[in-house]
């Protein structure tokens, strides 16, 4: 039995009355079709026979996934909660002897390195929403977040930074892209194995945050140092710079360090048994991974008395969040001596959502929203800007392991958290 | 939302996409748990049950892919269908294996329509796609399926 000209048009309907997604009209057309032709009826019953069996096989998938969601979900509540095995009232060296912690932790096997200090979700005035905040939590979150940098002079990062502001915002182009393809220097980027540099975050209504960064390209490890400026010398000078939390991502495991309250607190993430292989985000390697096809040349710029090669790359998660991020590069080198992130990202709006919940339909929570219901309701929200300026970047820097070192200093006291398995 | 929000309400569709490129379940876990990491790292303020689903599902499909390119040299994907003993169809790894062979938009669609709600209306938020396309893509790569998995149990 063979199918007529009429029916080859017919296998997509037929397929789609199956599925069960075929609208009234186009069900009706199927259901007439399948009356006067036996060879689509016999395609139908196939299909509908195969259907069957595929959604069973679907759905001991899903139930699969649905206990892989659960023990996603109780692997993360456990981090922010029972999980917490504090060694409290004793320094490091008092402690030696009961708290385990292999002195060479792996560094093949790695988590995200930054996901307990996010439970804090702190907004975007500063203020901590939806749990109860932490020390270790904001500062962690200010540590991770924030970026970080190396050990340059303050006077040279921040002239750097008002120079890369500067052009940015007052472009006089000179030239083209100077003959360098974006993809020799991501191609550059790539081979590089270490990288220090300083970064600014700037996001209206919050207090710029400056750190400093030395990072694996990898992401096996870092170091991250948040600055303040709050010392004020008593000759009336300038204020002086100083590490307000240091935060130390080696193989899985962090240890951040309170220099002022002399407090450390490492997480153990590598405690659950997992094969992690996946490499932490937010480093300077993931800011770069960046598409050179969508790079734009700025063309060529003398900035602090170097001449640079300027890029612009625009990535847009959607309609609505936007990132840029514009990349001046060292033409001897091909690589990039700064980067300036722009996320533009619309803030979700509160009475919104209350005003949607109570119309719309929500499943487990969810509205059910259609494509152009969240374009509308996402257009009336406000845009937030997040600026991160990184400067005086340096690759293939000679690192000093003790500055990835999971021992707290002498002086310290430690509370570990192990991640349950 | 929170980040416990999160990962209950997303992490089906979640390791729905990242299964649709994995090699297996497992790998799918790992990738997914990576996904939203990421994603609570760097929007921890979205509320939006919109649109947030859509921007994760984009993120699962950056770091799939990223993974897959990663192991590629070494570890080709999809597997070559063993061809003295084939694996029944009706097993996953049979299911998993000629969906595996489908174009990415295609397989995409099917696994996270037939795992995550059977719902047209709500793939199509999830993929930034009409419902339209959503059905089409389900009709043709169904259709894919059902010949690929023909060949494979014939």
């Amino acid at each position: 039995m063979t199918h007529g000209k009429d029916c080859e048009g017919m296998r997509e309907a037929i397929m789609t009355f199956v599925v069960g997604e075929a609208e009234e009209a186009l069900a009706d057309d199927v259901r007439r079709h399948l009356e006067a032709c036996p060879a689509c009826r016999l395609l139908h019953d196939s299909l509908a026979n195969e259907e069957r069996m595929l959604r069973a096989a679907f759905d001991t998938v899903a139930a699969e996934t649905a206990s892989i969601r659960n023990r996603l979900v109780n692997r993360w509540t456990n981090r922010t909660s029972d999980a917490h095995q504090s060694v409290q009232g004793a320094s490091r060296e008092d402690d030696d002897a009961t708290i385990t912690q292999d002195p060479t932790p792996p560094t093949v096997r790695l988590v995200p390195d930054v996901p307990t200090e996010l439970t804090d979700s702190v907004s975007r005035e500063g203020r901590s929403i939806e749990q109860p905040p932490s020390r270790w939590h904001a500062r962690r979150f200010v540590a991770m977040l924030r970026s970080k940098s190396v050990r340059w002079s303050v006077a040279a990062a921040v002239a750097a930074a008002v120079v890369l502001l500067a052009v940015e915002f007052r472009p006089g182009k000179t030239g083209r892209d100077a003959g360098i393809a974006f993809a020799d220097v991501i191609q550059h980027v790539r081979q590089a194995r270490t990288a220090a540099y300083r970064t600014v975050w700037k996001q209206a209504g919050m207090p710029d945050t400056v750190t400093r960064e030395t990072v694996n390209m990898s992401g096996k490890f870092s170091r991250t140092e948040v600055l303040g400026l709050d010392v004020q010398p008593a000759d009336g000078g300038s204020p002086v710079e100083t590490v307000t939390s240091i935060s130390i991502y080696n193989g899985g495991r962090v240890l951040s360090l309170d220099p002022r309250t002399k407090k450390a607190e490492l997480i153990d993430y590598v405690s659950d048994g997992l094969p992690h292989q996946l490499g932490p985000s937010a480093t300077l390697a993931d800011l770069l991974d960046l598409n050179p096809a969508n790079a734009v040349p700025l063309g060529v710029q003398v900035i602090n008395g170097s001449r640079l090669v300027g890029f612009r790359v625009t990535r847009d998660y959607d309609k609505f969040n936007k990132r840029t991020v514009v990349v001046w590069v060292d033409p001897e080198t091909r690589l990039p001596v700064s980067v300036e992130e722009t996320t533009k990202i619309r803030q979700p709006d509160d009475a919104t959502i209350a005003a949607l919940s109570a119309k719309k339909e929500s499943q487990n929570g969810i509205l059910k929203l259609s494509p152009d219901e969240v374009d509308e309701v996402m257009a009336r929200w406000p845009e937030v800007t997040t600026v991160r300026i990184l400067t005086n970047i340096v690759f293939d820097v000679p690192l000093d392991e003790s500055m990835f070192s999971l021992d707290p200093p002498p002086g310290y006291t430690l509370s570990i958290t192990k991640v349950p398995g | 939302m929170t980040p416990e929000d999160l990962i209950r309400d997303h992490a089906q569709a979640v390791l729905s996409v990242c299964l649709a490129y994995a090699r297996n379940l497992h790998d799918a876990e790992e990738l997914a748990q990576d996904v939203l990491m990421k994603a609570i790292t760097k929007l921890p303020t979205v509320r939006d049950p919109g649109s947030i689903r859509r921007w994760l599902l984009q993120i699962a499909r950056r770091t799939s892919l990223d993974h897959l390119r990663r192991r590629r040299p070494i570890d080709p994907l999809p597997p070559e269908p063993a061809a003295a003993e084939p694996v029944p169809a009706w097993q996953f790894e049979g299911l998993h294996a000629a969906l595996a062979r489908l174009p990415d938009v295609y397989r995409e669609a099917i696994v996270l329509y037939y795992l995550d709600g059977r719902d047209c209306a709500g793939t199509a938020t999830a993929l930034g796609i009409s419902e339209v396309t959503v059905r089409q893509r389900l009709a043709r790569g169904r259709l894919m399926l059902h010949d690929l998995l023909k060949e494979a149990n014939p």
